[in-house]
């Protein structure tokens, strides 16, 4: 048994001297292999997707993205028809869904229109939109339960749109399905009216309402209490056997 | 008691069960590796009920649609609970009983190799924990699958068995259930046979010099006696967590979006991610295992005592420390996109 686990000494300062190099040598070796293997490297579109985060909250229908609401909101940015940015979030309490759409404006409020429509949602396959035009709210169709509310503050035009998960007209929501190319974004500031607005040409995004995710966010706290308890309480326990 | 007699005799386990062991074997921080067995076997049942049910196809989200029927139904999901809060059991406890024998120097001479089959273990039981996310194909196992093909193309050869395209007709999904119910449990299986083989033909281990070298000798059966109570209470509050706490199960997969956080056993790794990205894991989690590998090799001196070997728990504690504070760094993060 002896000879069996008893490494010589020559070996042992070998191995000792080695494995830096050893270590060295399997880093290199897995960073120059990058790609190598790569056998059917394939590109798809890029398609941008829009998550709505749960809150547990009551949502809040202030055009204000410092609101604590949007805290944990994902933000995606579209390029407006004017080539102004508008970045977009979204969140949900599992019951309404709230849409935030923030871009810079350099024009009077009344000139500004923002709009998201939904793929296919409206009347006889055409889009649903909810839109804010010339300072006010358009739906497309009429949806009265569509809430939306606009601010233009500090050359931020902000505007957010809200409704319950289902309505009697326009879209439907679920949380946790992926909405493949689902919904649409528009932005102008030349006072265009909304029937000029093209929404065949419109980039195609995807909405996905996503349920709680982080189920039990305590338990890492508590394993990681238990694994240095543990550590500490095993050198106690173990240095006990030896006495003083 | 006859029959008793009669098992005893007629598997030979007089032998095993009748050699002597030191007493303090029997104390809870010994028994640790009996209650991962334990856990283990149940482990095994749950398994097995599991796949009766379980569609391991990514066609049409068969998978996700078993999945949802099997905690459709109070008993199967029961079932699931305690596969998945076995599974975290299993993966603390090994943790606990490798530290356990990394304090008491159970690595030694001539016990390297029992060592190693428990490093061998470790790992196995995080392959499974982990093949067991994606075999949910909800959020967090998709991402956990995307993380998985992305670490196999940045790997290169070593990584090529967890890629697609090695067997490209073949729905990855297939083969990562494939080796969470046969191939991951087969190795579990072998380097348990050897750890046990090993303890049984070294012994378990004694501090040398300390007190318990005087201490009384008691028969092997007793200790499995404690293996089978600590593993039965073990069993008991995996059951009462199946029945109060749920196994978590998100939404539908959507490769599209990065959302969830891994387990707490891999947000030390989620961490390094967010801070330098996910092709330097490798970096980070082969050294580590490298460490640990040759934690033999490092402290070979005869010294058990963990008052006289400072260097080696001063590794431990800054291990601890490092993995614990790396885990909530990551739990107080908001989720981020590490995949390309």
């Amino acid at each position: 048994m002896g000879v069996l686990f008893t490494i010589p000494r020559f070996n042992r300062r070998l191995l000792r001297s080695c494995f830096p190099v050893l270590l060295a040598a399997l880093v290199l070796t897995t960073a120059l292999s990058d790609g190598a293997f790569r056998a059917n490297a394939h590109e798809e579109e890029e398609v941008s997707w829009l998550v709505s985060t749960y809150v547990s909250a009551d949502l809040e229908f202030t055009p204000d993205p410092s609101a604590g609401q949007w805290e944990s909101a994902r933000m995606i940015t579209v390029e407006g028809l004017d080539e102004v940015p508008v970045s977009v979030m979204s969140v949900h309490n599992e019951t309404h869904v709230l849409f935030l759409l923030q871009r810079e404006v350099n024009a009077s409020s009344d000139r500004v229109g923002v709009l998201i429509a939904f793929e296919g949602a409206g009347v006889n396959g055409s889009d649903a939109v909810w839109a804010w035009v010339g300072g006010q709210s358009v739906t497309i169709p009429t949806d009265p339960n569509v809430e939306s509310n606009a601010a233009l503050t500090a050359g931020q035009f902000v505007v957010v749109f809200g409704r319950a998960f289902t309505s009697d007209v326009g879209v439907s929501l679920n949380v946790g399905i992926p909405y493949d190319d689902f919904f649409k974004v528009a932005s102008w500031s030349d006072g265009s009216s909304l029937s000029t607005i093209d929404l065949e040409n419109l980039k195609h995004m995807g909405l996905e309402l996503l349920p709680k995710l982080d189920v039990y966010p305590k338990s890492p706290f508590v394993y990681s209490a238990v694994l240095l308890v543990a550590a500490f309480g095993f050198i106690w326990l173990e240095s006990k056997r030896y006495g003083d | 008691m006859a029959l008793q007699t009669w098992i005893r005799e007629r598997f030979g386990l007089v032998a095993l069960l009748d050699h002597l062991i030191p007493s303090h074997a029997n104390s809870p921080t010994y028994v640790l590796g009996g209650v991962v067995v334990v856990l283990g076997l149940i482990q095994g049942i749950t398994g097995i009920l599991l796949q009766q049910f379980y569609h391991p196809t990514p066609d049409e989200n068969a998978a996700y649609v078993s999945v949802q029927f099997i905690r459709s139904v109070p008993l199967w999901s029961f079932v699931r609970n305690l596969h998945y809060w076995g599974s975290q059991l299993i993966v603390t406890v090994v943790l606990l009983h490798m530290m356990r024998v990394y304090v008491s120097a159970a690595y030694k001479k001539p016990r390297e190799i029992l060592w190693i089959s428990g490093l061998g273990l470790l790992v196995t039981a995080w392959l499974l924990a982990f093949t067991g996310t994606v075999l949910k194909w909800d959020q967090e196992g998709v991402e956990a699958l995307g993380h998985n093909l992305e670490l196999a193309e940045f790997a290169g050869p070593l990584g090529y068995w967890f890629s697609p395209e090695f067997a490209p007709d073949v729905p990855i999904l297939v083969r990562l259930n494939s080796a969470h119910v046969t191939i991951l449990p087969l190795v579990a299986a072998l380097l348990v046979s050897l750890h046990v083989y090993l303890i049984r033909v070294l012994g378990i281990s004694s501090p040398k010099n300390g007190r318990s070298r005087m201490s009384a000798l008691v028969p092997f059966s007793t200790h499995v006696k404690k293996m089978i109570l600590y593993g039965f209470l073990a069993v008991i509050f995996t059951s009462v967590l199946g029945i109060v706490v749920g196994a978590p199960f998100s939404s539908i997969g959507n490769p599209a979006i990065e959302v969830s956080k891994p387990e707490w056993y891999m947000l030390w790794i989620y961490s390094i991610e967010g801070w330098f990205g996910l092709q330097t894991v490798p970096y980070v989690l082969t050294p580590a295992l490298i460490l640990m590998l040759v934690a033999p090799l490092l402290d070979r001196s005869d010294e058990t005592d963990p008052r006289k070997r400072k260097l080696m728990m001063a590794l431990l504690i800054v291990g601890v420390i490092a993995f614990a504070g790396l885990t909530i760094n990551a739990a107080l993060q908001a989720p981020v996109s590490h995949l390309e």
